[in-house]
């Protein structure tokens, strides 16, 4: 019992850490209906520049989180202005090739930088552990699970609550009727994809904290993908709950299927059970099935 | 009528220059391949993993230098050719055609164990001494007449290990971590072979690829194993990740590192918050010495050397001789040492008959004194153990070398 509440703890606390950054992904793809496949990438990059302000620059820890997310806040304001802009009115797939093209570039960028040797910044929680439910978990899940959960929630609330929340609806739905209502498309184009890079770094901060700092963390970042495909690419309690079912079951598959197929089985199990969860739902578990009338 | 005589005389000229110089850069190929000695390496220069290969190669070129500014071998200058094989094995092999066939390199070396059991059947083909970074047992048990372990393999690390665990505890439980390969399955049947010298089973398995950053899973299942000291086969980052989700999850055990766990300095387990306690829980086994074991006169001579051409001082020597450096300049001693003794106008099969000529050669204390013979391709089977020294951040032995029989 003890062992399968340990998997299933760690399963949410990374499930968590996907949620988030799948927020980031359904985001870009709500208000501007670009699938983002550099979003594992922009997790990757954010990581790096936390690791840069905290330990090449010799920022105090907690002053290197806001430094980084502000960093990647301004990388995907740049990223819109310079290469998704011009490639307004382009077809779906020449979009989709830019993203794949600029996650490789980020990768390459990131390696030529700080080398392709995983790095050591300094941890931000506490080492430890406390029992719960008679399992032993680490302090580092608690606090992954406490800061995602406010970070998802506040996230929630300025999309549903502020004007810049109200107006990136609005594009979402519609974007010639919220242009005529005076809304700046590029401007929530711009700070869509400035929302993405600050939620990604925040994502790639927190999954430093769990599996370390290495050019594979943009792998890591990619279980975004499955995460909002599984809940629906276009509803936000989806991916929450899609992450959390990718990281759980991830987390299972590692305990239970890997010992006996040899390994393995936890890169795979993700996408196991998004394509079975598609069989039956094919827009996700909360997505919204699209109509077109003829 | 002219302006098409013109033309044609032209484009014969052309296709006639373009020949010409076709002809003068092949010769000119095959004039560099007579006025250098040349060994090759299969390297694997830009992936993830590619401070392994680097490292490696960096230690080599440190020790041609050093031979080639002393006149190099019979008046000709030895070189390294490196291909990038990004660690894929088809391409390592057919780099080796390339190196054996194409560049008539006298030995080669590829990056993963992988590779060498992939080139080990077409040693006769080829007919150039092989060896690789991974120094896996198989490769020279049964010996294979083209392929050579410069260095004490796996399993004679994990045969150590085991050693180690049995001289302070009589009923140990011992897991192995290992990632799913040739070079993991290794170790895994090292530890099974040698544990039946002691009548005890191996009390716990899990598989951790090459490209997991989270060991919890595998901690998770040794602890429900009840295990106490656990053998890891892979790299510096993953024994990081090993000692941190062990602690995670509540795995109270001792993590015995084989020779590539010990690739980098212990940064990354000294960088957690509670490094100087899991650094505790650490020792490695690795059959060459450490860059900062200066009472060693090899070690001494490899420092002087690298500070002498890479113009750095001594206390940036640690960002540069990485594990594998030091295993790439012993490589190269060895191979050079064969080369001297082939005589002159060596060819790949002169190089491997002297290779296995060499009776207790003398790395000046970097390794034990290496033997080859036609019986016997391994160089040695000495290992050292090592502790973290926490203050220093630097790997210290522990006691001599020992030699698993």
């Amino acid at each position: 019992m003890e062992f399968f509440l340990q998997l299933m703890l760690t399963g949410i606390a990374l499930g968590s850490g996907y949620a988030l950054s799948g927020l980031g992904f359904v985001l870009i793809y709500k208000a501007t209906g670009v699938f983002n496949f550099s979003h594992g990438h922009l997790t990757m990059a954010g990581a790096y520049f936390f690791y840069m302000f905290q330990v090449q620059l010799g920022l105090p820890p907690w002053w290197s989180v806001p430094a980084a997310v502000l960093s990647m806040f301004l990388v995907g304001v740049l990223i819109e202005r310079y290469c998704l802009r011009r490639m307004v009115g382009e077809s779906v797939i020449s979009i989709i090739m830019l993203t794949i093209g600029l996650g490789t570039l980020i990768r390459n960028l990131v390696g030529l930088i700080w080398g392709t040797q995983p790095k050591a910044p300094v941890p931000l929680f506490e080492p430890g552990s406390i029992m719960v439910l008679g399992a032993q978990v680490p302090r580092v899940y608690i606090w992954t699970l406490i800061v995602a959960t406010i970070l998802i929630v506040s996230f929630v609330i300025y999309f549903r609550r502020s004007s810049q929340g109200v107006a990136m609806r609005a594009v979402a739905f519609h974007q010639d009727h919220a242009s005529l209502t005076g809304i700046s498309i590029h401007r929530i184009f711009a700070l869509s994809w400035g929302l993405a890079g600050a939620m990604a770094t925040i994502s790639g901060i927190l999954m430093v904290q769990l599996v370390g700092l290495d050019l594979s963390l943009d792998a890591r970042g990619l279980s975004a993908f499955p995460a909002a495909i599984l809940g629906g690419i276009d509803s936000i309690g989806g991916v929450i709950l899609g992450g959390l079912i990718i990281g759980v079951a991830e987390s299972m598959a590692g305990g239970y299927l890997d010992p006996l197929v040899d390994g393995g089985s936890k890169e795979v199990v993700g996408y196991i059970v998004l394509l079975l969860i598609l069989m039956v739902r094919p827009y996700g578990l909360f997505g919204t099935p699209e109509v077109r009338k003829v | 009528m002219k302006n098409s005589k013109i033309k044609s005389r032209l484009s014969v000229l052309g296709i006639s220059a373009a020949w010409l110089a076709t002809i003068a850069l092949g010769f000119s190929g095959l004039a560099s391949a007579q006025d250098t000695h040349k060994f090759a390496i299969a390297n694997d220069l830009s992936g993830p993993s590619a401070y392994h290969g680097k490292t490696y190669s960096s230690g080599f070129s440190i020790y041609l230098r050093e031979v080639n500014d002393a006149g190099g071998v019979g008046g000709k200058k030895v070189e390294l050719i490196q291909e990038n094989a990004e660690r894929n094995v088809q391409k390592e092999v057919g780099f080796l055609r390339k190196f054996a066939l194409q560049d008539k390199a006298l030995a080669a070396i590829v990056v993963t164990t992988d590779g060498l059991f992939a080139a080990k059947p077409m040693g006769d083909t080829l007919k150039i001494p092989l060896m690789g970074i991974g120094v896996p047992e198989l490769a020279t048990s049964p010996t294979s007449p083209w392929l050579f372990n410069i260095f004490a393999s796996y399993q004679d690390t994990v045969f150590a290990a085991i050693d180690h665990i049995f001289q302070t505890d009589k009923d140990p439980k011992i897991g192995v971590i290992y990632p799913d390969n040739q070079y993991g399955l290794e170790a895994l049947r090292a530890a099974e072979i040698r544990m039946q010298k002691y009548s005890k089973p191996l009390a716990g398995k899990a598989v951790m690829s090459l490209r997991e950053t989270d060991a919890t899973t595998q901690a998770l299942a040794l602890k429900q194993a009840g295990v106490k000291y656990v053998i890891v086969q892979l790299a510096g980052a993953h024994i990081a990740a090993v000692l941190r989700d062990a602690d995670k999850v509540g795995l109270d055990a001792m993590v015995y590192a084989t020779t590539q766990g010990m690739d980098r300095e212990p940064d990354l387990i000294l960088g957690q918050s509670n490094g100087a306690n899991l650094a505790k829980k650490f020792i490695g086994v690795g059959p060459w010495s450490k860059w900062n074991e200066s009472s060693i006169p090899g070690v001494v001579s490899m420092r002087n050397a690298v500070m002498k051409y890479e113009k750095v001082t001594e206390a940036e020597l640690g960002n540069i001789m990485y594990s594998n450096f030091v295993q790439g300049y012993v490589n190269a001693m060895v191979l050079v040492e064969a080369l001297r003794r082939a005589g002159p106008n060596p060819t790949s099969e002169k190089v491997r008959d002297a290779l296995n000529q060499i009776r207790d050669f003398d790395t000046k204390g970097i390794t034990q004194p290496l033997t080859f013979s036609p019986d016997r391709h391994k160089g040695s089977n000495a290992v050292k153990l090592y502790r973290i020294n926490v203050e220093r951040k630097v790997y210290e032995p522990i006691g001599n070398w020992v030699a698993p029989n």
